[in-house]
């Protein structure tokens, strides 16, 4: 994996592109929206793509496991990641959009009323991505990386969550999301994916370096 | 050795001018609860400890320095306020607040660290190092002087309490004598002692919490590093402490 050592990540002309040893490997339109995958070859290799791209400005990381914090509450999760840098003059509802968004994405009204007491690690694992995602979908980031959500899931679950997902593009039409995902025979099919960039396999653009 | 001690101090302080420098976010009302619920954890709670601790501090000390200098001493009041006011109870305080507190900091910090939940707080557009580090040690520069102030309270209302029962002197009488002997500058002094263990110790806790290898044995070496270090750190301010009202005579 000499080429995945040697990640960039950039953002120019509301383009980001990604680099593995100097080659251009995944160049992403920051404003037209639509789904992109990336698949790694191992664990590593994705982790080093994820941490790449997160250093770009604009750039948001959604976790397989719903990047919650285990010490708090679900709300107090919500309340930290939509309230920390909010403006003492912003007037948004924030509970009754999370409330809304929480619906949206296909949560019970009285599940919704039990969740806020519960901490991330005793809710099951799709439920604790949908939460992570309800915050992206209310506070959405100019792309949005799905960080191995795939990993260890079964196939009707992993549908589920791809459902669930489309909710954010009919959402923000024009905020692209990119499924950075590991080389698995079980990698679920995304629908209307835009492009596929293998990073162990050569570069579809020549690359003259 | 030299130069790994010598690494370690500089990042003390510079842990400690980044929370100089970012005292102003505690603003924040999230922020705000953090640090409540800092002060809460390593104050509030540490009173049962701490009250127990200053009862029977006081009786004995005073007790023995009736027994000392005989009854009807000056030196009596004047070394109740000197050594029981003013040099221990800033000194146990403390170091109850290192026992409880140091190891708690450091390894609820090491497990966060351990799970990635620095990166977690990052992604939820959170600066890991004001959210978590802040409070904790401006927690401790807050607690630690309210701690000591109910330390001395209860030490010296118990000091009176016995000497009043082993010399039959009315407790009235032993007060206004205390009183006579205690310095006000002294007692803010004290107060201006504890804020800065409460910072070196909180300082202390968090760097070992949150520089560890992300390993489960970083959890224990994080607290027995802050519990170690921060006990070394309340001698040395209280040394520098001794020193300065020598200084000043």
């Amino acid at each position: 994996m000499k080429t995945a050592e040697a990640l960039q990540a950039s953002v120019a002309e509301r383009r980001l592109s990604l680099s593995a040893g100097g080659c251009l490997r995944l160049m992403l339109p920051l404003d037209e929206g639509g789904r992109h995958r990336l698949v790694a070859g191992d664990a590593a290799a994705a982790q080093r793509v994820v941490a790449a791209l997160e250093c770009c400005p604009g750039v948001g990381v959604l976790a397989g496991s719903g990047g919650l914090l285990g010490a708090m509450t679900v709300a107090e999760n919500f309340a930290l990641a939509l309230r920390y840098d909010a403006d003492a003059d912003d007037v948004r509802d924030w509970d009754r959009e999370l409330e809304a968004a929480l619906q949206l994405c296909g949560l019970a009204p009285e599940r919704i009323a039990a969740l806020g007491r519960e901490r991330p690690m005793n809710i099951e694992r799709t439920e604790r991505w949908t939460i992570g995602f309800v915050r992206c979908l209310l506070r959405p980031p100019e792309l949005l990386v799905i960080d191995r959500l795939f990993a260890g899931l079964p196939r009707r679950q992993a549908d589920a969550l791809i459902a669930v997902e489309a909710i954010y593009h009919r959402r923000h039409p024009f905020r692209p999301v990119l499924f950075v995902d590991l080389d698995s025979h079980e990698l679920p099919a995304l629908p209307d994916c835009r492009t596929l960039t293998r990073l162990a396999e050569p570069a579809e653009t020549p690359c003259h370096c | 050795m030299r130069a790994a001690a010598g690494s370690r101090i500089g990042a003390y302080l510079h842990l400690a001018w980044f929370a100089g420098s970012r005292h102003r976010q505690l603003r924040r009302p999230l922020l705000r609860d953090q640090l409540q619920r800092q002060i809460y954890g390593a104050g509030v709670t540490a009173l049962p400890v701490i009250g127990i601790l200053a009862l029977l501090t006081g009786a004995a000390v005073t007790t023995q320095l009736s027994a000392l200098t005989g009854a009807d001493s000056d030196l009596t009041q004047r070394m109740i306020f000197l050594g029981l006011f003013f040099e221990l109870a800033p000194l146990l305080s403390a170091l109850v607040v290192v026992a409880r507190s140091s190891a708690g900091i450091a390894s609820e910090l090491a497990v966060m660290n351990l799970h990635d939940e620095f990166v977690t707080l990052r992604r939820l557009g959170v600066p890991a190092a004001d959210f978590l580090l802040l409070p904790r040690i401006f927690g401790l520069i807050i607690a630690l002087p309210a701690v000591t102030i109910c330390f001395q309270a209860f030490a010296v209302g118990s000091g009176w309490l016995a000497t009043a029962l082993f010399e039959g002197r009315p407790l009235a009488e032993t007060a206004a004598r205390f009183l006579d002997f205690a310095d006000p500058g002294l007692a803010l002094l004290s107060l201006a002692k504890s804020a800065l263990t409460g910072a070196a110790v909180g300082i202390i806790a968090c760097h070992h919490g949150s520089s560890g290898k992300g390993s489960t044995q970083a959890i224990s070496g994080a607290a027995i590093q802050a519990v170690g270090t921060g006990l070394i750190a309340v001698f040395m301010v209280d040394v520098a402490f001794a020193v300065l009202l020598y200084a000043l005579g």
